[in-house]
């Protein structure tokens, strides 16, 4: 790490003015932050810590739920609150990372870290999504882990083990920024352009609204992972049967979140239940149009795994019987 | 401003009765908060219930201020990434990575570590567990361990298995001392549980069932290792490394670095052409770690990298022609036409490829050493598996120098020697005239620290219709990197029948190999007996049956009875034949290990107030080296083990062999008995023929002052002789449709000749198979195959076993014959397990995955050729 200035901001002005500074970062857990600055890819001159500005915990509000942005992970996984109403989540939190690590970690800092490509991660390797003209050395280099679908250019996977569960229960996110605050869907602001709403310079998330209609017993998260103990997911996935119209997202697949557009495929699956030849037709859509590259085309089948999976524990079916 | 802190939660404050959100004041709207750094600054901690005043860097991490200034070297650093847990302090009762947390963000709450907990003299609840359950080999990884579990029981008193292996998930052990921590953690939480099998193992348990000598120091957290060490005036330095698998330095700021401030050297050579990822290419000196990492960055080396073959596959291409060989190239000789012509009666012959890949040792605690050369006279604290293999370092420094290397947080065969961090601290010690610490970060550390060497194996073997080996081709290559001797146990441990065999090394880009627990034994028994059961396969033989034919170690042939049946091979269901998504299947593998005691000499004296001391140079890397000689002495002399006291890693102390080949306790064993012998006729009044505490105390009450001294050596009245076999059993449960497998039960029966400590002995062999099914299914050292950089040199990405990973264990101590006396047991526990790992994954799918790691994509890979 190289040596930077420390503030701890004391109010919301004061982080948003730091926010649009260059050479300042924020910080909210710090996990990524010092990992990034250990790694040498990050050399801010000044961060500035959020914990006095976040909101944190899990509160109801409506019919629905909000969550702080700086609510850990660890906090999201023992909430009483999301463990009963929207179990995905709860389980997507409790699976990422290390006990340790979730303890610190905070639901604003995961969904906005920096991907886990090895070579970004790298102060040896140029990299395109970090220095333009850089190239990208993962296409004829390692990429196992790297993604399946939109993987053109940078092809770098959304790394938030939240991220797929949080689009399932629509989540709005409620982002301040230096032209005041804003409500916007996360999916848009996480990955759309700044035009569809997508995230602005500048801007800090301070929490999340899952609506009322999202919520209930019928939403799971699946992943999928060669170590069980602590590893970034090969492929996950959240469903979620709460909803009026059910929804399916992937993870760990796109650079971002990657919703599965099958509506009337999801709600025939409600309606009769997760018959097999409906699931299989299910996860043929959600691989369909993926692009994968040569080191990584096995990975489908996981992705068709989690999707499978997801769906039967969202609906409380017990996998072993299919 | 549209959204403040307040609107946020204006919804939801009357709403939130659970809970709440933690609230802090902010109504600051001018920019008042003050501005710390960059510079280092007072900062109040208060660490164990007490404040301590640390200078700090806003970039200064907890971990830093707690070890290096705040007396707190139990809190260990070892991935400082996040990853390993070792590092584990509660914050405000919360467990927290110290190496992630910035030590100006702690300020204001309770730091608790390890040293909180308790002390040796009177450990806390659940060090006392970790203590009654052995809990505990190097004991690198334990503080961080008893942390996450105080943190899991604080939160639920009466935390159940499932919840407490959870609580552990983000905590690493090399030495895999797991099924102990589980047992402890278990024990902790007011459940009642036998430490280790004292039914099935204590009747082989010739003298103690007491736990280690050391565990309370190590577990809570005062033991000193090399890498706590410290001295008042110490420079910190490192290498610079080549991160290219060849390239040329082109250019070094080393003038901007020479003017940094606290830098005391910096040479690194320019246009300098080197050949492998992790080769030095110079070093830097600094007053701190801070000051040399900004130099380390500073330097801004410019590589011009040259493409290179990376893929063992393609350097032996290069090298050898095609892998596996034509056979006409294998026949050529006399030797290969007998071999062949062996297969002509054969009702089987069996043809295959199995690879093995690159393992990296990765101790817990970096190599490395400190180098002082201000006290008198000079010390070298090393982290080394070898007292006697550094006093070289002597030399270097050009003064008499004592190595120190009293508690070493595992080596596993990569730290024979002080390697070149030693002799980088003694160069600069010698010139600076200042003590010199030079301890691997963790890329350091995958980079070139060691590394199991990778392996290709090509086996062409037939057998007669009973089952019985007839002969045919073994053809090995190495895969060696710059190094030397990739020798592969190929074949290994079963009557083969008339073989030719061909070994090759391939050489690439990566860093030598150094020598591995077993060196070539692991890689040799996956192939082997994954050619036994394919072989059983293509006969329709039952697995046992072929090795009961086969195998000419007489003691096996009795394990593998006992063995199955303890298992229960009898419900090992027909290969290939289920249908379901989740398949489990049972295999089995093999070891044996002999070697002849190395010299080694031991000095003892009897005291007036009737204790013993007892003085060997050697080391306990985690092996339980103390303990032994403890136990050994306190058996011969026939008094309790309370009595004794033992020093060691100390190269002033009597000499003894390094830990290698599995002959520590092998060696010391002989001359503890023999000192003991010596001293027991030395006594002035003979002592009772059946010994005993009183008798001791009385016998010694009129020694002098100085105590009555006798010294030993490694007589071979009182050698160990013969092997140590082992067999061990797998099950498995494979997902078809991810690939993923898990290891649910392991049966590990090994002989070892006596026991003399039956925990730190079951200790030995769980971690032994831990290591095995780390290496089975996870480990990879993963280059880029462009440039070859090690990509995942860290402890995230490079994948070590942890908790949630760890199966049921059974460890069955198999007594050796009366007067066996003591045999090897470091290295044969871990030969035996991927080979029975991946023949139970073959045994549950039909499908045989040939290369190891077994992943997710090979299995899925298997099972689709198979389909
Ligand atoms: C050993 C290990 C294993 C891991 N495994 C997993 C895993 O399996 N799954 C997974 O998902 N993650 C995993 N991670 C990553 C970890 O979860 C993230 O690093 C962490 O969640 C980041 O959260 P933070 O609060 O510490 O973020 P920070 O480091 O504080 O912030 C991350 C980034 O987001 C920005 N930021 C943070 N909060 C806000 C906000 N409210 N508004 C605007 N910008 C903000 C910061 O400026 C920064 O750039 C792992 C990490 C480690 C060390
Ligand atoms: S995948 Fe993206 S992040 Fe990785 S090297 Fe390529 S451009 Fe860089
Ligand atoms: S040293 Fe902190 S987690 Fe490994
Ligand atoms: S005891 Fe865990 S690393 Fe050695």
């Amino acid at each position: 790490m190289r040596r930077f200035e420390y503030r701890i901001a004391a109010g919301l002005d004061e982080a948003l003015a730091a926010a649009s500074r260059p050479g300042t970062v924020l910080k909210a857990g710090g996990v990524d932050l010092l990992d990034r600055m250990k790694e040498g890819i990050e050399r801010p001159a000044l961060v500035v810590g959020l914990q006095q500005v976040l909101p944190a915990g899990v509160a109801e509000e409506g019919g629905g739920l909000v969550l702080g942005a700086g609510t850990t992970l660890a906090e999201l996984e023992r909430s009483p609150l999301l463990r009963e109403r929207a179990p995905a989540l709860a389980r997507a939190a409790g699976e990422a990372a290390t006990p340790q690590i979730r303890e610190m970690a905070t639901l604003g800092g995961n969904l906005l870290q920096m991907p886990r490509c090895l070579y970004l991660r790298s102060r040896h390797y140029p990299c395109e999504a970090t220095d333009p003209g850089g190239g990208c050395p993962a296409r004829e280099g390692e990429h196992e882990t790297h993604a399946l679908f939109e993987n053109e250019g940078c092809s770098a996977v959304h790394p938030s083990n939240v991220a797929p569960a949080l689009l399932a229960l629509e989540a709005e996110a409620e982002v301040a920024g230096p032209g005041g605050g804003r409500h916007v869907g996360l999916a848009a602001w996480l990955g759309a352009g700044a035009e569809e709403g997508g995230r602005r310079p500048g801007e800090i998330l301070l929490g999340l609204r899952l609506p009322g209609r999202a919520l209930g017993d019928r939403c799971a998260h699946a992943e999928v992972r060669a170590r069980q103990s602590f590893d970034w997911p090969l492929a996950m996935a959240a469903a979620n049967f709460n909803l009026e119209q059910p929804r399916l997202v992937l993870g760990a697949v796109a650079p971002r979140p990657w919703p599965v557009a099958a509506p009337e495929l999801l709600r025939e699956i409600r309606e009769r239940g997760p018959e097999a030849e409906l699931l299989e037709r299910l996860v043929t859509r959600a691989a369909a149009g993926a692009t994968p590259l040569p080191g990584n085309a096995w990975r489908l089948r996981l992705l068709r795994a989690a999707a499978r999976r997801a769906v039967l524990q969202a609906l409380h079916v017990a996998e072993e019987t299919w | 401003m549209g959204v403040s802190r307040r609107d946020f939660l204006a919804g939801s404050a009357a709403a939130a009765a659970v809970p709440p959100f933690r609230s802090a004041p902010g109504p600051a709207t001018e920019e008042t908060s003050p501005v710390l750094g960059p510079g280092a600054a007072p900062l109040i901690l208060r660490v164990d219930g007490k404040e301590i005043e640390v200078r700090a860097e806003p970039r200064t991490t907890l971990l830093e201020a707690l070890r290096w200034q705040a007396g707190r070297s139990g809190v260990k650093q070892v991935c400082d990434r996040g990853a390993c847990g070792a590092c584990t302090v509660l914050l405000d009762g919360r467990p927290v990575v110290s190496c992630m947390t910035l030590a100006v963000d702690a300020a204001g709450h309770e730091v608790t570590t390890v040293h909180g907990l308790g002390t040796p003299e009177a450990p806390g609840r659940v060090q006392q567990a970790f203590i009654e359950h052995d809990a505990v080999q190097c004991g690198y990884c334990i503080p961080g361990f008893v942390t996450s579990i105080e943190a899991a029981i604080r939160r639920n008193p009466a935390a159940d298995l499932e919840e407490l292996k959870r609580a552990v998930a983000g905590n690493l052990c090399r030495c895999g001392t797991y099924n102990k921590v589980f047992e402890a953690a278990l024990r902790a939480s007011g459940h009642a549980v036998p430490a280790g099998f004292p039914e099935l193992n204590a009747p082989a348990c010739v003298e103690n069932e007491a736990p280690r000598v050391d565990a309370p120091e190590k577990i809570c957290g005062t033991a000193v290792y090399g890498a706590d060490h410290t001295a008042p005036g110490l420079l910190f330095a490192a290498h610079v490394l080549c991160p290219w698998s060849s390239a040329t330095l082109k250019s070094a700021d080393l003038e901007t670095v020479r003017r940094l401030p606290g830098v005391v050297e910096a040479e690194v050579e320019v246009g300098g052409r080197f050949e492998y990822c992790g080769a030095p290419a110079g070093h830097v000196c600094a007053e701190s770690p801070a000051a040399l990492r900004d130099a380390l960055t500073a330097l801004d080396l410019q590589w011009e990298p040259e493409l290179v073959v990376n893929d063992p596959l393609g350097q032996h291409e290069e090298q050898f022609g095609p892998f596996p060989p034509p056979r006409e190239s294998l026949t050529e000789t006399e030797e290969g036409r007998r071999a062949e012509a062996a297969l002509e009666d054969a009702a089987v012959v069996v043809e295959a490829a199995y690879a093995t890949q690159i393992q990296n040792h990765n101790p817990l605690e970096p190599h490395g050493a400190l180098v002082d050369p201000t006290v008198e006279p000079a010390e070298a604290w090393v982290s080394t598996q070898g007292t006697f293999t550094c006093t070289g370092l002597g030399r270097r420094l050009g003064k008499e120098t004592v190595v120190r290397c009293e508690f070493v947080g595992g080596g596993f065969g990569s730290k024979f020697g002080p390697g070149r961090e030693g002799a980088l601290a003694a160069e600069i010690a010698a010139r600076t005239g200042r003590p010199v610490r030079v301890f691997n970060d963790r890329e350091a550390e995958q980079l070139d620290a060691g590394n199991r060497p990778g392996s290709l194996q090509w086996m062409r073997i037939g057998a007669d219709a009973e089952g019985r080996l007839l002969g045919g081709q073994v053809y090995t290559a190495g895969i060696v990197g710059i190094g030397r001797r990739g020798g592969v146990s190929n074949p290994a441990w079963y009557d083969w029948g008339t073989i030719h065999r061909k070994h090759v090394d391939v050489r690439g880009h990566h860093s030598p190999p150094r020598a591995f627990r077993a060196p070539g034994r692991p890689q040799g028994t996956f192939a082997c007996d994954s050619m036994m059961d394919e072989l059983a396969e293509a006969l329709g033989m039952d697995p046992i049956e072929i090795r009961l034919r086969n195998d000419p170690s007489e003691v096996r042939r009795a394990m593998y009875r006992t063995g199955a049946e303890a298992f229960g091979w009898e419900q090992r269901r027909p290969t290939g034949s289920q249908k379901g998504r989740l398949r489990r299947g049972m295999g089995v593998g093999v070891c044996d290990w002999g070697n002849a005691p190395g010299r080694c000499r031991v000095r003892v004296v009897a005291r007036p107030d009737g204790s013993v001391d007892l003085y060997s140079g050697t080391q306990d890397i985690g092996q339980g080296q103390r303990t032994v000689i403890a136990d050994l002495a306190a058996r011969q002399l026939r008094i309790s083990r309370e009595r004794v006291r033992v020093h060691l890693g100390d190269s002033q102390l009597p000499n003894g062999p390094a830990s290698g080949g599995s002959v520590t306790a092998r060696s010391t064993a002989p001359a503890v008995m023999d000192a003991c012998e010596r001293l027991l006729e030395k006594f002035p009044v003979p002592l009772g023929r059946n010994g005993g505490d009183d008798a001791w105390e009385a016998a010694c009450r009129d020694l002098p002052e100085e105590g009555l001294e006798a010294s030993g050596r490694a007589d071979e009245r009182y050698w160990g002789t013969g092997g140590s076999e082992g067999v061990q059993f797998a099950e498995v449960e494979v997902d078809t449709e991810t690939g993923v497998v898990r290891v649910l039960r392991v049966y590990a029966l090994q002989a070892c000749g006596l026991v003399v400590n039956r925990l730190a002995a079951e200790n030995q062999v769980i971690g032994g198979v831990l290591q095995g099914i780390s290496y089975a299914l996870f480990e990879d050292r993963l280059a880029d195959p462009v440039y070859g950089y090690q990509l995942n040199a860290d402890l995230l990405h490079y994948k070590i076993l942890g908790a949630l990973d760890v199966p049921e264990i059974t460890v069955h101590l198999w007594p050796g014959p009366e007067g066996a006396g003591v045999r090897s047991l470091g290295e044969p526990p871990t030969i035996p397990t991927s080979a029975a790992v991946g023949n139970a994954v073959a045994n549950a799918t039909g499908a045989r995955v040939r290369s190891l790691p077994i992943t997710p994509r090979r299995v899925l890979e298997a099972l689709e050729e198979q389909a």
